[in-house]
């Protein structure tokens, strides 16, 4: 496999997609599996199983997970760093623009709106994190890890790793009937 | 700040978590509650700049980053986003037979759960700074349904919110 061809592809799902981990792996899909059949449905499955159990970035672990398989470690470094890099100087360029915007009275209320907006799609963001999980059997534990962390760190001040510590914990004995 | 620290604190924050956005609250701890070299403000404006523009969700951190240390601390952010995404490479290979176990998947969808109540906890007093108004709550609703219940991409959220403060910013001021 030719790492210039790993390359391209991972540069184009990485940084031509807007929405995140969902849209840049129904992307990949396309590509690897039903386009270039550069990987099996088990393959693509696995990697995807296993970037979910990856801390941080998920995206970023499926790329290096779905490229290990077709050029090993140097096809997982570039595809981390070719879907990741130009982002991130886009990143960059926009922090920089939106700190430009205090300036004036104008650009301030623009500014506020665009945070408020922000704000409301972090709670998206959690609700999107917790829907798939409120349908049974795992809708109770979903319930107490959520409630139980929002309450532990918002009232009680209990460090957070310490909370997902505990999470993982209970959520290793409180079975409900998993399914991969 | 040292940028090796800043590294090491950005890695806890991504390595202790399952999701690129599920790190914001123990980012927010250490920065803003126990260290103070952040406002919740900054925090927001890091946020909003990673989700205006494409790639991974964890992105902020590159911006988070910028505000902290400028180009240098950019740099550093994105390193401490893609590291642990290595990690994936050893699960491949050794423990991906065992990735169906139901201990396993309990302890990760579990603690995932738990990550979402945390966003939501972190968030609480970023609302409060960034939710002055009427308006700003109503932007805030609206974001939060569009982006909830539909297929509608952030940066068209964000464009809308944006354009919603012009003519705010045109018309009462």
């Amino acid at each position: 496999m030719r790492l210039t061809a790993i390359a391209a592809l991972f540069l184009r799902a990485g940084n031509l997609t807007f929405g995140g981990g969902h849209v840049i792996t129904a992307t990949l899909q396309r590509e690897l599996v039903n386009r270039r059949r550069w990987l099996t449905l088990d393959q693509y499955g696995l990697a995807q199983s296993l970037a979910k159990i990856t801390p941080g970035t998920g995206i970023l672990a499926f790329c290096a997970a779905t490229a290990w398989m077709l050029a090993r470690w140097r096809g997982a470094i570039v595809a981390v760093v070719v879907a990741s890099a130009p982002s991130a100087v886009f990143a960059v360029v926009l922090t920089w623009a939106f700190v430009s915007l205090t300036g004036s009275r104008p650009s301030q209320v623009v500014l506020a709106a665009v945070l408020a907006s922000a704000v409301g799609m972090m709670w998206a963001a959690a609700w999107l994190i917790v829907q798939p999980m409120l349908t049974p059997p795992a809708w109770l534990r979903t319930v107490v890890m959520v409630v139980g962390a929002f309450v532990a760190l918002s009232r009680w001040s209990v460090s957070p790793i310490a909370i997902l510590a505990v999470a993982a914990l209970i959520g290793a004995f409180w079975s409900s009937g998993e399914a991969p | 700040m040292k940028l090796v620290l800043l590294y090491l604190l950005f890695l806890k924050a991504m390595a202790t978590t399952f999701g690129g956005t599920a790190s914001l609250a123990v980012l927010r701890e250490d920065l803003v509650v126990r260290h103070g070299l952040l406002t919740d403000r900054d925090l927001n404006l890091a946020v909003t700049a990673g989700r205006s523009g494409p790639g991974p969700n964890g992105i902020y951190l590159v911006s988070v980053g910028y505000l902290m240390a400028g180009v240098p601390g950019a740099c550093i952010g994105w390193l401490a986003m893609i590291t642990p995404a290595f990690v994936v490479i050893p699960l491949v290979r050794i423990v991906g037979a065992r990735a169906d176990r139901p201990r396993l998947l309990g302890a990760i969808r579990a603690s995932t759960a738990a990550s979402a109540g945390l966003l939501m906890a972190a968030m609480v007093p970023i609302a409060r700074g960034a939710l002055t108004d009427g308006l700003l709550v109503g932007v805030a609703a609206a974001s939060f349904a569009v982006f909830s219940f539909t297929r509608i991409d952030s940066v068209w959220v964000i464009a809308a919110a944006a354009v919603t403060g012009l003519v705010s910013a045109v018309v009462v001021h």
